[in-house]
């Protein structure tokens, strides 16, 4: 079955959005870090997938790549709009409370990924958390591959980093 | 396997399990319905306006072709026997008080005669004929028994056909040569 066929059919858009779907929401959570966002933004790549079918083209790349970097443009249409919301009880501070010094090495790592800056936190989601390949990965945040190595290495200096301080006992 | 990693790889797993709710599904099935439906309301409005075109086009097609040429009750104000047969006439020169047919060289045209087409059957005296201006070639011209020798055999000329209730031309008039 043809791309143009598989979402004009029923079918095969329901087999299409089983089989992405799972991609798109953990990728939509891991950066939002919040599941109702993540929901929405999933919702919204499909249903803009069904008003856009055209825009994907089978011959340049995967298709969950593809969605992945819908994924990301909503996402960061969601973020500029919410940095204009200034929650009540926050202050306004948008970066992540690391946990105390007795909490567990995942935590203080899930912590620390949540902490990064945007850029280098969506390398880590793709390539360690959801295990895609560099040009999967660049091929979603429309980069060339070196940068997704040269962030990704970055990143996890600054996550090794911070476990490393935890161990030692010094306040992270 | 260091901290790090092993920490990583419980957040992999963690990552994994994740899943959208099935709320979600449902509500990208039913926009996936809706555009669907919307398409079939589209292509469906499309072929009706398709048909309405069509059938306009079939009924001013099927409309009467209008000509220039007008149908009189001429006046008989002459017989004239035909050449080759003595017995038979035929109206040659009829007034023609309404009728209005373009013509290029007004003071020719009103001014020559209709003459007998040889070897045609004569109008009856109250069958109603009709005037037809044509363009013909000198060849053509030959051919109903008129030589023109002094046209250029490339030109065409113009002429006014009396033309009977059968469709058969019965007199011809030249107007002049285009």
């Amino acid at each position: 079955m043809t791309w143009s066929e598989t979402i004009r059919d029923r079918e095969g858009f329901t087999s299409l959005y089983r089989a992405h779907q799972p991609a798109v929401y953990r990728f939509s959570l891991s950066m939002s870090r919040d599941a109702a966002a993540a929901a929405e933004v999933t919702q919204d790549v499909f249903v803009w997938l069904i008003h856009h079918p055209d825009s994907f083209d089978p011959a340049r790349g995967e298709l969950s790549s593809f969605l992945l970097g819908v994924a990301r443009k909503f996402l960061l249409k969601r973020g500029r709009y919410e940095r204009r919301l200034v929650p009540l009880d926050e202050g306004g501070g948008v970066a992540a409370e690391l946990p105390a010094d007795e909490a567990g090495d995942v935590e203080i790592l899930r912590a620390a990924i949540a902490a990064l800056p945007p850029r280098y936190r969506e390398v880590v989601v793709l390539c360690d958390l959801d295990g895609r390949s560099y040009e999967e990965a660049a091929m979603a945040l429309s980069c060339a591959t070196g940068t997704v190595r040269s962030r990704l290495h970055r990143a996890r200096q600054f996550l090794e980093r911070k476990l490393k301080k935890k161990s030692l006992g010094c306040p992270v | 396997m260091s901290d790090f990693w092993q920490a990583m790889a419980i957040l992999a797993a963690e990552h994994r399990a994740a899943f959208a709710p099935v709320s979600v599904e449902r509500a990208v099935l039913a926009e996936f319905e809706a555009v669907r439906r919307r398409r079939v309301w589209r292509m469906a409005a499309a072929g009706a306006v398709a048909a309405l075109l069509v059938g306009g086009v079939v009924l001013i097609g099927e409309k009467p072709v209008r000509h220039s040429a007008v149908a009189v009750e001429p006046q008989l104000s002459q017989r004239v026997p035909l050449p080759h047969n003595s017995a038979a006439t035929v109206e040659t020169r009829r007034s023609f008080p309404s009728v209005r047919v373009p013509r290029k060289r007004k003071s020719e045209s009103s001014e020559e005669p209709f003459v007998a087409i040889p070897f045609t059957v004569p109008l009856a005296p109250e069958e109603r004929a009709t005037v037809m201006r044509v363009s013909l070639s000198p060849s053509a011209i030959a051919a109903i028994g008129f030589p023109l020798p002094a046209i250029d055999p490339g030109n065409v000329v113009e002429a006014d056909l009396l033309v009977g209730e059968d469709g058969r031309a019965h007199a011809v008039r030249i107007i002049g040569q285009e």
